[in-house]
């Protein structure tokens, strides 16, 4: 709790938390209410400008822009979600095997981190994409193998440099197993490292299942993200600008709110940075 | 509790560390370990431990209490350390985790070894705390809002907390200034007395051995180069390492009193 406080005490933890906030609302609310039913398509009615019974438009079928909108922020947060807890999993488990003991299981997780780092991301989502099909799982696979390692190659200087520390040989001349040892002590030193590159990586997903949207392999037609709505319209920016600008603004600003939320995460439980909050916060 | 080490050999492939070690501390007695930088002190108190990397080979005899800790199996360690024997090390604000609470830190040894509930664990860490002279309330603090000298105290604490019967403490107060040297070597020296534990205090420097060590070794290059009781280690040195020791602990001693006298006039 004291974290969030300490966040929203902050210029940009404010906007970035407000933002956020908005986000949920607007993904609850979209699974019962939409201001039009998201089957709806007035054939009559393409690329209406803002209207009060389309308060955002619509697009070149006729849907109303803002209740896809709305139903999209549900997908982009289930991707964001499970993006980030995969890419957390492999970050770990790819920066405990670069700390083995032996030389040859740190030396193969080196390497494997460096030659799938060195694959772009679509080409991932591509050949992820051919036994998938356009699917989310796709974007969700792609960005979490390539983020997830990248953390790990990112994390783990810092990783070995609390493995090898003085205070890890204390801990096991106090009769801790090497195990327990690095557990206890590694990880609190990754979590500032963590939180910044995993809420980068949060607001990179979003981008990524735009662009992968674009591409044809990323969200399927028909299941509203923001990437889709982006996509269906953008041919058309130079006549119908703001069905392009609606979804590209939208994106914008979580995005940038995603990246400000983890630069203030990374201030608040940083120990180093932030000595106070976690005095106050031990001694409650 | 007796440690007997005898014949130690200790290798880093073709390179030999420690040749031919043998030294005893007996029960409840207090050993000293003077050598300079490099002649393998550390590597001493670490390989009779089993804490050495795997790329160190140890040979020889370490008996504790007859126990032999030479090749003994990783389980029998963990049993021992943080026990039967507890350490204290050289820089304290590197053997202290900085994100993680003192009072945690010092009740690691106890929850590892003894089946207590969190509250009589704390009640045992407040009342360390206080035996090592600090308030109990510095429990929840992190290393960094204490000074070096509170961080040695912590790490006294956190070894002694079990009780152990053997203490090796390796420049426990090298990197404090003069007078916390002169406290914490106080300290240690009254807790071990109260436990009635035994003592194997490694330094590099004789003028802080006298204050505790009855019985003392000279180690260089690798080999004991002497041993005997600390005062005639200090008065006369029969080998070229001890008067080296000697000889400096003395230089800093005078030059430190006499910058001091002049100061004063
Ligand atoms: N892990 C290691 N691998 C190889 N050599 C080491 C290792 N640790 C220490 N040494 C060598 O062992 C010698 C003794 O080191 P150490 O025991 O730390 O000395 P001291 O504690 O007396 O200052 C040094 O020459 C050092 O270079
Ligand atoms: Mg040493």
């Amino acid at each position: 709790m004291s974290i969030l406080r300490y966040i929203w005490h902050r210029g940009e933890g404010r906007f970035s938390l407000i933002v956020l906030g908005c986000w949920l609302i607007v993904c609850a609310l979209s699974l019962v209410w939409t201001p039009q039913p998201l089957g709806q398509s007035d054939g009559y009615n393409t690329w209406a400008s803002p209207s009060l019974a389309h308060p955002m438009g619509t697009d070149g079928t006729g849907r109303d822009m803002l209740s896809w909108l709305m139903a999209g922020s549900g997908t982009e947060l289930q991707i964001v979600v499970a993006t980030c807890v995969l890419a957390a999993l492999i970050g770990v488990v790819f920066v405990s095997f670069s700390l083995a003991r032996s030389g040859l299981v740190s030396e193969i997780a080196t390497v494997i981190t460096d030659t799938l780092l060195s694959i772009p991301i679509v080409l991932i989502a591509l050949i992820l994409a051919v036994p998938l099909g356009a699917s989310i799982l796709v974007v969700i696979l792609s960005c979490a193998i390539s983020y997830g390692l990248n953390l790990a190659r990112i994390a783990k200087p810092q990783a070995s440099l609390a493995a090898t520390s003085r205070y890890v040989e204390a801990a096991r001349a106090a009769g801790s197993s090497r195990w327990k040892a690095l557990r206890t002590h590694v990880l609190p030193n990754l979590i500032p490292v963590f939180s910044v590159q995993l809420s980068i990586c949060a607001g990179t997903a979003i981008l990524a299942e735009a662009g992968l949207t674009y591409l044809g392999i990323g969200v399927p037609a028909g299941t509203a993200s923001w990437g889709s709505s982006l996509s269906s319209s953008a041919s058309f920016i130079s006549i119908f600008p703001l069905t392009v600008v609606w979804p590209g603004a939208l994106i914008t600003v979580v995005v940038v709110a995603l990246n400000l939320f983890g630069d203030c995460l990374r201030k608040a439980v940083d120990p180093v940075v932030n000595a106070q909050l976690r005095a106050s916060e031990v001694r409650r | 509790m007796s440690l007997e080490v005898s014949k130690l050999h200790v290798s880093v492939g073709e390179t030999p560390i420690l040749e031919d070690v043998s030294l005893t501390v007996g029960d409840a007695e207090r050993v000293g370990l003077v050598g300079t930088s490099g002649s393998g002190k550390s590597m001493l108190a670490m390989s009779v431990m089993g804490l050495t990397p795997s790329t160190v080979r140890v040979e020889g005899s370490a008996l504790l209490d007859g126990q032999q800790l030479v090749g003994a199996s990783p389980q029998t360690f963990a049993d021992i350390r943080g026990r039967s024997v507890g350490f204290v090390f050289q820089d304290p604000s590197a053997s202290l985790s900085p994100v993680i609470p003192v009072g945690r830190q010092i009740e690691r040894s106890l929850k590892r070894h003894y089946s207590l509930n969190s509250k009589n664990r704390r009640a045992r860490v407040a009342t360390m705390l206080e035996k090592v002279g600090l308030s109990a309330d510095l429990a929840a603090s992190y290393p960094h809002e204490l000074s070096g000298g509170q961080q040695q105290r912590v790490a006294i604490a956190a070894a002694l907390i079990t009780s152990p019967k053997l203490i090796i403490a390796d420049e426990s107060t090298t990197a404090l200034d003069a007078m916390t040297q002169v406290q914490i070597t106080r300290l240690l020296v009254s807790l071990v007395d109260d436990a009635g534990a035994s003592l194997l205090f490694i330094t590099h420097d004789f003028s802080v051995l006298a204050r505790v060590a009855q019985r003392s070794y000279v180690l260089g290059e690798g080999r004991v180069q002497e041993e005997g009781p600390t005062q005639d280690l200090l008065e006369a040195p029969q080998t070229e390492a001890g008067k080296r020791l000697v000889l400096a602990a003395r230089k800093l001693t005078f030059s430190s009193s006499q910058s001091d006298s002049e100061r004063r006039q």
